[in-house]
């Protein structure tokens, strides 16, 4: 490249000469891709990437309402689950009870039929040997 | 070392024009460099998978996009680019030279491409502010807080390209040229240490020139972008900031 064009007398950089247009056009050339063909995509890249983020931030959201909502009605129905044993549970109860209360009633009822007859028969009894001992006496 | 030849390299004679040819090899490095990454990171982006590089130039965006506020979506659209490119152009070009070997001098040592940046970042910047006032607005702004600093108001635009490109050449040339100096006058058993710790600080200043030069282009927009009212007030503070 120096071999095509003359060298001149050396000027030190010092000096404001030919090369500022140069320079001007040459950064004004870079300046100008990346004005135009670096930055736009990045920016839409950026843009994308943002709009990712948004949508995944109101889906997730979305979903934790959702799970709130599915934990709530989980909890309403362990809630209600639990009421009807407890209801159950305590009607079972009474029920038992008065089973057991008309067991032991009837139970109470057969003792004291048994205990009478039990009575009457010794009632008999005795009337039974007092007769023999009359008839042996006489 | 004759002072004469500080600086002093192959040029290019273009139709009676004078072009010094090791600022250009290595503005088209640079220029090259920064288009390979972004190259890269559109890559990554069109295949939506996000890497390194894209991430790095997400995150520049980010911080530029930021800084303009809710400017950014209209005139100050052109900032973002700018900005990033001046990094990463200004970045290569401060530390390219200071890989062992390499054949070229850093072009930001030139006072050319200084001045070439400034004038881009100084025409962005009115561009903008004629963008975001109108051309009445604009004028007008000259005219403020009183009519008659009008001309310490276009003497502080005028300032700023100045400025700009003399701080970025200033520290470049003085980085060459204490190399030149610690390689000329220490003998050669003794340069290799200062030459090396020179270096090191060279690759600080480099990135820190990048930043400076990149941060105060998206300042001045900021200022373009800013309500004319409050705007000598946040020039100032910029100003000071940086």
């Amino acid at each position: 490249m120096r071999g095509e064009a003359d060298p001149v007398t050396t000027v030190a950089s010092l000096m404001p000469n030919a090369t500022f247009f140069v320079e001007v056009a040459l950064f004004a050339a870079v300046l100008g891709f990346i004005t135009r063909f670096v930055v736009p995509p990045i920016h839409q890249a950026m843009r994308r990437r943002q709009e990712e983020i948004d949508t995944a931030r109101s889906a997730a959201s979305a979903d934790s309402a959702e799970a709130r909502e599915i934990l709530a009605a989980a909890r309403a129905e362990a809630d209600g689950i639990l009421d009807e044993a407890r209801r159950e549970g305590h009607r079972v109860r009474v029920v038992a009870r008065e089973v057991a209360d008309g067991l032991v009633a009837e139970a109470s009822r057969r003792r004291a039929e048994m205990l009478a007859e039990v009575r009457s028969q010794e009632e008999r009894l005795a009337g039974v040997a007092g007769a023999r001992e009359e008839v042996v006496v006489r | 070392v004759e002072l004469s030849e500080i600086g002093a390299g192959p040029q290019w004679g273009i139709g009676g024009l004078v072009v010094n040819a090791a600022t250009v090899q290595a503005s088209v490095v640079a220029g090259a460099v920064v288009l390979g990454c972004g190259v890269w990171a559109r890559r990554q982006a069109r295949r939506g998978s996000p890497g390194g590089m894209l991430l790095a130039w997400e995150a520049a965006i980010s911080a530029v996009e930021s800084r303009l506020g809710s400017g950014v979506g209209t005139a100050g659209r052109r900032a973002v680019p700018l900005a990033i490119s001046l990094f990463g152009f200004i970045l290569v070009a401060n530390w390219a030279h200071l890989i062992p070997g390499w054949p070229l001098p850093a072009p930001t040592a030139d006072l050319n491409l200084a001045l070439a940046l400034a004038a881009i970042v100084v025409g962005s910047v009115q561009l903008t502010a004629v963008r975001s006032r109108g051309w009445r607005g604009y004028l007008a702004h000259y005219a403020r807080p009183y009519w008659w600093l009008a001309p310490l108001n276009l003497l502080e635009e005028l300032a700023r390209p100045l400025s700009l490109a003399l701080r970025l050449f200033g520290t470049m040339f003085a980085g060459g040229l204490m190399i030149l100096l610690i390689g000329e006058l220490l003998p050669a058993y003794l340069s290799p240490l200062p030459h090396a710790l020179w270096s090191t600080f060279e690759i600080a200043a480099g990135a820190m020139q990048a930043l400076i030069f990149a941060l105060l282009t998206v300042l001045y927009h900021e200022a373009a972008l800013a309500p004319p009212t409050t705007q000598p007030a946040i020039a100032i503070d910029n100003e000071r900031r940086s």
